[in-house]
């Protein structure tokens, strides 16, 4: 970010007072920008550990109250975008093509999560807030509001971004769930399942799902990671006010110390997502046990 | 009744009651791609078998024994398998039953055996629950009763500490274990035909008796009916009173247990038994092999499917299919060969 030509200092200081170079290396001096980057970033971790986010150049808001409320907002997202890709979407979508293999529903499946998949997010963004708005008269509300206080429109905001996210993100888990199952439904235990007598649906659902699904969790894992980054360019898209579009504002005005603290945040955010899917996995497999 | 009756196969109709099972004319072809390339694997198989009888059907690797019994279950990929003839099970013929129909049999008249025990458990269903999924599909016996009821089968199939072996997961057990839960499964169903799959063909030799030997008695006192699918001729002899031995996808010799295995009636069998190593086996000698490799199911040979590796074959078993010929008393079985009944072991001069 400091090979971006411009800084925050001749963004604050045009608005303020003309050009005066000596107040410029002041406030750089102030900013703590006339030291190498090495040392900005070592005083900037030091104080991260201590539970010290700064304050944002631009505004002075210490940056973890202004990261805070748009956490929530991101989370809620990409959490809903999650549920929608593969929940909603991604595995009922496998198991139907999967069930269905080589004829007609197989390959509606396949078509449209190709499509899905080969739209760009923020154009699909575009074109939901086209057709509801345009075609059905309906428009998202304009000022977000927390779902604690009134869950109905933040569902009316928070749905269209996360259908737009969730249609990407379910691509890949369709197709990973119609793999999975159509190999899990080869194997012997499966063969075992029908010389009991069991129903196809039964086996599918009790015998074959299960196990097919372990993969799949891995996929919608990491899937949340991309999410996050699809979260990024759908909350600019429905002017929601998540981390994504701080993180962007951020850029823009160079604004370091929230920049970093939306990044350090994002990471750990992935990192707990992983913890999370292992601990998901061991219970999905009795073969993984933790804590041996 | 004679052993020849019971080992004949029945005209038509329905056979009668003590008959749990009845495959007449099973022909079977596999598809290797998806509806073309078809392969007869299974040409012309019939036999019978009454209740509490113990069967065993032997032959090399290919000859069509496991297909054998997937198309008595109606376990073949239905887009990539044709079966033709009949299947009689409990009065029924179930070539000609609805999907439905035959799951209602499955489990319920015939259960089955795997060859593999590491693989043919659902690895993430404890061995409780599973045994008694099964038989809940069956009857409407309580949960409660069939955990109880599992737990009764896995102490009568000698699992040591049954009660936690309930809550364990396949991968906590070894595979003589494994296949002991298999053994449960099956009987849990309460099925008047068990089919044995190679069911110890994946254990350690020592484990290999014990399961059989469980096996045995556990179909004794169930008062099931068996057949054991192997390869292992040595097997056979201490399970089955009835053999039918297979080749290329034919039957080519049945008959009561003894009798097969002292005087062969086709020279296949007499060839097998010749490649057994027995206490008297000189050590230091190679063991008679039959020569050759049984053939590819798209490419038997005319005549007599055995005889490229016969060494009786004359030009008649090029040309001509041999017949089924009895025994001189029909209590001593069949077999399918132009010499039938008047076989020399291998190597005792051409």
């Amino acid at each position: 970010m400091s090979l971006i030509p411009g800084s925050v200092i001749s963004q604050l200081v045009d608005q303020a007072a003309g050009s005066d170079p000596e107040k410029l290396a002041e406030m750089e001096a102030f900013l703590g920008l006339d030291r190498p980057w090495y040392a900005q970033l070592g005083s900037w971790l030091a104080n991260v550990v201590q539970g010290d986010l700064g304050n944002s150049w631009r505004s002075r808001i210490p940056v973890a109250d202004l990261l805070g409320p748009r956490l929530m907002v991101t989370l809620q997202l990409s959490a809903m975008a999650t549920v929608i890709s593969s929940l909603v979407l991604g595995i009922p979508g496998g198991l139907i093509a999967a069930a269905y293999k080589s004829r007609w529903p197989d390959s509606v499946v396949r078509v449209v999560s190709l499509l899905a998949l080969s739209v760009p997010v923020f154009w699909m963004g575009s074109m939901l807030i086209l057709v509801f708005s345009v075609w059905f008269n309906w428009s998202p509300p304009l000022t977000w509001v927390s779902p604690f206080e009134d869950f109905g429109a933040n569902m009316r905001m928070m749905i269209l971004p996360a259908i737009a996210l969730g249609l990407a993100g379910a691509a890949p888990l369709v197709r990973m769930t119609r793999n999975s199952i159509l190999e899990v439904m080869g194997q012997n235990y499966i063969r075992t399942a029908r010389s009991t007598g069991a129903t196809e649906g039964r086996i599918r659902f009790r015998h074959a799902l299960r196990n097919a699904i372990i993969p799949v969790v891995t996929s919608a894992g990491l899937q949340f990671g991309f999410l996050i980054g699809g979260a990024v360019v759908i909350e600019e898209v429905f002017s929601l006010p998540g981390v994504g579009r701080l993180l962007l504002q951020a850029i823009s005005q160079r604004d370091f110390p929230v920049v970093q603290a939306c990044v350090l945040t994002i990471g750990i955010f992935l990192i707990f997502l992983n913890i999370a899917v292992d601990i998901l996995y061991a219970y999905l497999d009795p073969r993984i046990k933790l804590g041996d | 009744m004679t052993v020849g009756e019971i080992l004949a196969p029945l005209e038509s109709g329905p056979p009668p009651d003590d008959v749990v099972l009845d495959v007449r004319g099973l022909r079977t072809q596999l598809s290797t791609s998806r509806g073309a390339n078809w392969i007869q694997i299974i040409r012309d198989v019939s036999f019978t078998l009454r209740r509490n009888q113990r069967l065993a059907i032997v032959g090399e690797s290919g000859s069509g024994k496991s297909v054998t019994a997937l198309s008595i279950m109606r376990l073949l990929d239905k887009s990539a398998s044709e079966i033709t003839g009949e299947v009689w099970i409990g009065g029924e013929d179930a070539q000609a039953m609805s999907d439905r129909q035959m799951r209602r049999i499955r489990g319920r008249r015939v259960a089955m055996i795997f060859q593999d025990p590491m693989t043919s458990l659902n690895p993430v269903k404890r061995i409780g629950d599973q045994i008694v999924a099964a038989m809940r599909l069956h009857s409407d016996i309580s949960q409660k009763d069939a955990m109880a009821e599992a737990l009764r089968l896995l102490k009568e199939v000698q699992i040591p500490a049954p009660e936690q072996r309930l809550r364990s997961y396949p991968h906590e057990l070894s595979g003589g274990m494994r296949q002991r839960v298999m053994i449960a499964l099956a009987l849990s169903m309460e099925p008047e035909v068990i089919i044995a799959d190679e069911p110890t063909t994946a254990l350690d030799v020592t484990v290999q008796a014990q399961v059989m030997r469980l096996l045995k008695e556990r179909v004794e006192s169930h008062g099931a009916a068996t057949i054991l699918i192997t390869h292992d001729l040595g097997l056979v002899a201490g399970f089955a009173e009835f053999v039918l031995v297979m080749y290329a996808g034919r039957i080519v010799e049945r008959g009561p247990i003894e009798r097969v295995l002292l005087d062969p009636a086709h020279p296949y069998t007499a060839g097998l038994l010749a490649s057994l190593c027995t206490l008297d086996t000189d050590p230091l000698e190679e063991l008679p092999s039959i020569e050759g490799a049984p053939p590819r199911p798209d490419d038997v040979p005319s005549g007599c499917s055995f005889h490229p590796r016969c060494w009786m074959a004359t030009d008649l078993c090029r040309t001509e299919r041999p017949p089924m010929v009895e025994g001189a008393s029909p209590d001593l079985g069949a077999a399918e060969c132009h010499f039938a009944w008047n076989v020399v072991p291998p190597g005792a001069g051409t």
